[in-house]
């Protein structure tokens, strides 16, 4: 209880955190591992699948603590634009041909700029898109992760 | 010491923003080899003109252009098939015009480090009855491309410098209407510089 005629500060609002956290991180180190190593050795659907699955559950993450930092998005609108972002790209990559050639372009481009020279693939398989279901879940992380920076408990 | 950590931390979230931006987009890599050649499509029909002089290998000698094969001929190689494996990518020949007595074999593996394309098969002489032997001929730029920096074969000519490397292993050498001296088998090989390539098709 404040002191009467105090007014509460308001808890500034987190511009960052739910990217850089356990789960995204480990995310991020499983898609590493796959494709450093994993895929070389033990080449299969589940390696192709691994992947797909973290970039649907780091992504909207990474987006969202993007324009937090840049932008500087209150938490919600964020988390749903990372959310929105991830889900259009990901679907249109996988079904829509010309997104998917463009999106092949546009990594090819970028790659030889920072240090990838190897030839980029898109696979086009509409089972991929099971993976999507790692956006809402990642919105929840996110969010729940947002709460817990403004408890001041914890 | 609060400021310092605060400091640690920023610095490795940067860290970790930067990292992931890598990783999404070298998720998508393929763990094939260097792309080493852009500019055309696949696939796509190449003329290649050969300069003069041929540089003659130090080891087996000229062959004397009993496959036609001359200073300041051409070629042209039907490309297809983009292939990545190897340390380079490159393309598999499916058809070629310009040299005699060819019937061409698919190449599934390029027996060069960063050539173009191969082009395989056996030769038979129209002229001569009894010359044959394998044929082979490699299209690629005098240097490997570097990582990052692939070359256009387009641009073949002048500053880019690409070579057509054409090898025949004779079973019977004197079967050739005088073209060598020696019996036998004999391997001949020609390298010719190369002054332009154009793109013929599509």
């Amino acid at each position: 209880m404040n002191a009467v005629g105090a007014v509460a500060p308001r808890p500034a609002v987190p511009r960052s955190g739910e990217f850089f956290a356990p789960l995204p991180l480990v995310a991020l180190a499983l898609m590493v591992v796959n494709d450093v190593w994993l895929k070389p050795a033990f080449h299969s659907a589940l390696t192709g699948k691994l992947s797909d699955v973290a970039v649907c559950f780091v992504l909207p993450l990474f987006i969202s603590e993007l324009f937090g930092l840049l932008l500087g998005m209150a938490p919600r609108a964020r988390l749903l634009a990372g959310a929105l972002i991830t889900a259009a790209v990901y679907t249109a990559q996988e079904i829509v041909p010309p997104f998917t050639r463009l999106a092949l372009a546009i990594l090819e481009a970028i790659g030889p700029r920072i240090g990838i020279s190897r030839r980029f693939q898109l696979t086009s398989d509409w089972t991929d898109l099971f993976c999507l279901l790692l956006i809402p879940f990642a919105v929840a992380y996110g969010t729940r992760r947002l709460r817990r920076s403004l408890d001041p408990r914890s | 010491m609060a400021k310092l950590f605060r400091l640690a931390r920023t610095l490795v979230h940067a860290a970790a923003l930067v990292f992931c931006a890598f990783w999404l987009v070298a998720t998508s890599s393929t763990g094939g080899p260097v792309v080493c050649y852009t500019g055309i499509p696949d696939p796509v029909t190449l003329q290649v003109t050969l300069g003069t002089p041929p540089v003659y290998d130090a080891g087996p000698a000229g062959c004397q252009g009993i496959d036609g094969l001359l200073l300041n001929g051409s070629l042209t190689f039907s490309l297809a098939n983009l292939q990545t494996q190897g340390e380079c990518d490159w393309y598999q020949t499916v058809s070629m015009n310009g040299a005699s007595g060819l019937t061409l074999t698919p190449v599934d593996q390029v027996n060069s480090s960063y050539a173009l394309t191969e082009a395989a098969g056996t030769f038979s002489s129209t002229q001569s009855s009894g010359c044959q032997g394998s044929w082979r001929a490699f299209l690629a730029p005098t240097t490997k491309p570097d990582p990052g920096v692939p070359v256009s074969p387009l641009d073949a000519g002048g500053a880019a410098q690409w070579t057509l490397l054409r090898e025949i292993d004779l079973d019977h050498a004197e079967l050739c209407g005088g073209a060598f001296a020696t019996t036998g088998p004999l391997k001949c090989a020609d390298t010719f510089p190369v002054t332009g390539i154009t793109q013929a098709a599509p």
